[in-house]
């Protein structure tokens, strides 16, 4: 009973995934059905596991290798929720009958769930990696699914080369942590750390680790390894941008943070290090973003910059839970309020672009948005909405995520840290332009525009919309559920 | 066991992969090199497993491999699509999106 529990979720996925898969070769299921199966399946057998082992208090063992602990489960729900809004946005995205064959996109949602879930609970580098693998190899072949679409193609394949290249600087790695501390399981290798007995010295560690989180850092999109991220958000279909800016964000999160957590805090010898490069990135990734950021003229590519963005800002969440020498919880319960925030206010910036998008090039132009304050107010105000809460702005989720941030950082309570905040508020100020620059297309067109006429959006475009707008205002002002779940080092 | 000359040849392969990822045109070729880094990660597990006396290590390998061979089919199919579109494999033609 106590391994069934272990494996539950990633069978009962995967049940899921090669179910569908099946369901796209030998039945001819028609699309507007398959869809709504997709969906109620992924409802039932993914959020099965979670509310079983929540209800069980978890399941954690390094036999298995897995551990659905408080961090593990936080994250499987913040992923199945950005999959189900994947899935609920493809079929107002493309008709199969445009993309013949193009059914397997929800069961490649499905496994790439699957492996977020997997990489989030990993406590082995094994598992670690098969779980970043299965999630990996999914978005590329997602990123391309349209092959008829230059742009789609076109981004599938730098997303590819790029990933690999990351994949295997992480490879070696672990290789080098392998080789020092003689083992793979995360409890062994901070066993390791402690006593300090390295087979060939400390800088074979040190390399090990910058060499692994290189390759983490390319999932985040952190600066150095960013520059995937504007051509593969533009020209992936607009749902899977969503899910791979959201979901593979969540789970390369989790994963930073679990290693953190379970491997890197405890040793004198790294985690004091880290807070430094942890901070400088997030800095200067919050300042390159926003830069950038404000001479686009697109709406997706300008999204993509604002996940740059809020990735220095999870980058500085980090800063704060390593750098005081043991974990600090307040920045660990902080960084996963922003992720929950991140998922609500970015699905709904990614609906909106959805809706407004041209498939010709799988982008638009931001004039086009110009007055649709009035030809069309309901959109206008959603998406005005959630651009508040994506650049902070009180009452909504996003404003407290930055604030738990920037909190547990001046908590710290020594120098570097202040100016560490205080770099991260200017950056923020400057990221707030591009979201408000948007809002004044929206609301005062210039004279000669012609008013764009109302976009249009499948009922479950708007359905999801509506939701994620709902919880961004929710959780904007009543924080506590959130916070409860997020709570993951006390619980 | 000496596992320097192992690292060293892996050391060896991971610059020859870098450096024809860096400089190689075609998408092939650039796919090619950075299976040759993945390999470099390998023969880095394989030599300290043999260091170590440990089986974990060899059994990572395994697993890349797997994984290494479903990159493979992947990346072809998202290779041959790119051919298909363009007509050509050099990464200079992905230019419809800078920026």
């Amino acid at each position: 009973m106590e391994s069934f529990k272990l494996v539950m979720p990633v069978v009962s996925l995967s049940v899921l995934g090669l179910g569908l898969l099946m369901l796209t070769s030998f039945a001819k299921v028609r699309d507007s059905l398959f869809g709504k199966l997709s969906l109620l399946g992924t409802v039932l057998l993914g959020g099965y596991p979670v509310l079983f082992l929540y209800s069980r208090g978890g399941a954690v063992s390094s036999a298995a290798m897995l551990s659905w602990d408080s961090l593990g489960l936080f994250f499987y729900l913040v992923c199945l929720a950005a999959s189900l809004a994947a899935i609920a946005l493809i079929p107002g995205y493309f008709s199969f009958k445009e993309v013949p064959g193009r059914q397997e996109a929800y069961p490649l949602i499905v496994f790439a769930l699957t492996g977020m879930v997997v990489m989030a609970s990993a406590n082995h580098f094994l598992m670690f990696l098969l779980g970043l693998e299965m999630m990996s190899l999914c978005f590329y072949v997602l990123a391309g699914i349209l092959r008829e679409q230059e742009y789609a193609v076109e981004s599938s394949l730098k997303y590819f080369i790029l990933g690999v290249f990351s994949s295997s600087l992480l490879i070696l790695g672990m290789g080098f942590i392998y080789g020092s501390t003689g083992e793979l399981s995360y409890a062994r290798i901070f066993d390791a750390m402690l006593t300090g007995d390295f087979r060939f010295g400390e800088p074979m560690v040190l390399l090990g680790f910058v060499l692994l989180l290189a390759g983490l850092f390319f999932k985040l999109s952190l600066v150095p390894f960013h520059f995937w991220a504007p051509d593969v958000y533009q020209g992936a279909p607009t749902p899977v941008t969503a899910l791979l800016s959201v979901g593979g964000k969540a789970a390369a999160l989790a994963a930073t943070m679990r290693l953190f957590l379970e491997v890197i805090c405890g040793s004198e010898l790294l985690s004091r290090k880290w807070f430094a490069l942890f901070a400088i990135l997030g800095i200067v990734t919050v300042f390159t973003g926003s830069l950038i950021a404000l001479t686009q003229s697109r709406f997706k590519r300008l999204l993509a910059y604002s996940s740059i963005v809020h990735a220095g800002f999870l980058a500085l969440g980090i800063a704060a839970m390593a750098g005081g020498g043991g974990i600090s919880p307040k920045a660990v319960q902080a960084l996963g309020f922003y992720a929950a925030a991140y998922l609500f206010m970015n699905v709904s910036a990614f609906v909106c672009a959805q809706a407004i998008e041209k498939r010709s090039r799988m982008d638009e132009e931001l004039s086009s948005l110009s007055g649709l304050g009035s030809t069309s107010p309901v959109f206008a105000a959603l998406l005005s909405l959630n651009f508040l809460s994506l650049a902070g702005i009180p009452l909504t989720a996003g404003f407290l995520g930055k604030f738990y941030i920037f909190s547990a950082l001046v908590e710290q309570g020594t120098k570097p840290f202040y100016w560490i905040a205080a770099l991260g508020l200017l950056g923020a100020v400057i990221a707030t332009f591009y979201y408000l620059k948007v809002l004044v297309i929206l609301y005062f067109p210039s004279k000669e525009q012609i008013p764009a006429p109302p976009p249009k959006m499948s009922p479950e475009s708007w359905a999801v919309l509506l939701i994620c707008s709902f919880f961004t205002v929710l959780f904007g002002v009543f924080p506590g559920a959130v916070l409860a779940l997020a709570d993951i080092v006390t619980r | 066991m000496n596992i320097a000359p192992y690292l060293l040849l892996a050391g060896f392969l991971f610059s020859l992969g870098l450096i024809g990822a860096l400089t190689r045109r075609s998408a092939i070729l650039v796919f090619l090199s950075v299976e040759l880094m993945l390999n470099s990660g390998n023969l880095v597990f394989l030599a300290f497993a043999r260091a170590l006396q440990d089986t974990g290590g060899a059994v990572m390998v395994l697993f890349i491999l797997a994984l290494s061979a479903a990159e493979a089919a992947v990346g072809t199919a998202i290779i041959v699509a790119f051919i298909r579109k363009r007509g050509t494999a050099e990464i200079d033609a992905a230019n419809l999106m800078r920026w």
